[in-house]
């Protein structure tokens, strides 16, 4: 899971944060798609589970400031989003203890957390962007 | 599916390949088909529509295309079809069908979606007088997918 350049979106904060989430789901992908046994792996899926459960609730915070800061007009719909993410996260996680850890649903956690991320960033981020640009030229 | 609809989920999903892939489709015409078969080897992502618009969607992949989807979000060689793969390509999927029905809420056409089921294994259904089907075909540099739309009657 590589980060692009282009997914900057020129606000510090939270394009330290987008770094920060690609960072750790990347190393969370890397070791869950790693050869070693389970038992080796779990470590790592603990700590990203607990990190995700943190860390996006931080993160769309300091996004929805931001947004209404702008006066960002998709602020209802994007709002809708994390909110989605984090009750997935939760309900995972509670999957996760009562199911008895199994590597099969992390895996299948893994896959959608990674297609999220990109689009949470590459998609629906940018429209933040291109909203800034806009009033700026008006 | 009526042409509106069907046009708002080919050109959300133009948008996120787009975004997400840095990929282009062309579509074919739409065709309408007497049966549907998925056929082994292939990944089908399911999603039911609910509300105004009453059906399934269906973005089907051959295994190839699958596994270059995923490979180019991760970064990393991807050998087989798993759990990690299906999940993946069921959330694009998902974010797909989630634009469209955002697009189509803006001209008055409220609809929801369940959560997507992935079917790897071999299915057929034919139409008939409650289900209309209609295939897309939609090529790009990685392959070729293409999205099956049975809508029942209202």
């Amino acid at each position: 899971m590589i980060w692009k350049d282009k997914y900057r979106l020129g606000v510090v904060e939270i394009d330290k944060q987008h770094m920060e989430l690609f960072r750790r789901v990347n190393d969370f992908v890397v070791t869950l798609r790693s050869k070693g046994s389970w038992q080796e792996k779990v470590d790592k899926v603990n700590d990203t589970l607990q990190f995700m459960q943190d860390y996006v609730v931080i993160h769309f915070k300091a996004e929805e400031a931001y947004q209404l800061k702008i006066g960002y007009t998709g602020y209802e719909h994007h709002k809708k989003l994390p909110d989605d993410m984090v009750k997935y996260v939760t309900d995972f996680a509670e999957a996760y203890e009562n199911e008895g850890y199994k590597e099969e649903l992390v895996q299948r956690f893994a896959g959608k957390l990674l297609a999220w991320l990109i689009n949470h960033v590459v998609a629906e981020d940018l429209k933040i962007v291109q909203h800034t640009i806009q009033k700026e030229d008006q | 599916m009526n042409n509106k609809i069907l046009g708002h989920f080919l050109q959300a999903t133009n948008d996120v390949f787009q975004m997400m892939f840095d990929i282009e489709f062309d579509f074919s015409t739409p065709m309408k088909a007497k049966s549907l078969h998925y056929e082994e080897g292939q990944i089908c992502a399911e999603i039911a529509l609910l509300g105004d618009i009453k059906g399934i969607i269906t973005f089907r992949f051959n295994a190839d295309t699958a596994l270059d989807l995923v490979e180019i979000m991760s970064g990393m060689k991807i050998n087989e079809v798993d759990e990690f793969v299906k999940s993946a390509l069921g959330e694009i999927a998902n974010i797909i069908s989630g634009n469209a029905l955002t697009a189509l809420s803006q001209e008055a056409i409220i609809g929801d979606l369940e959560p997507p089921m992935i079917i790897t294994q071999s299915k057929k259904l034919e139409k008939n007088d409650n289900v209309h089907i209609t295939v897309v075909d939609a090529t790009s540099d990685i392959g070729t997918m293409n999205f099956v739309f049975v809508e029942e009657n209202q």
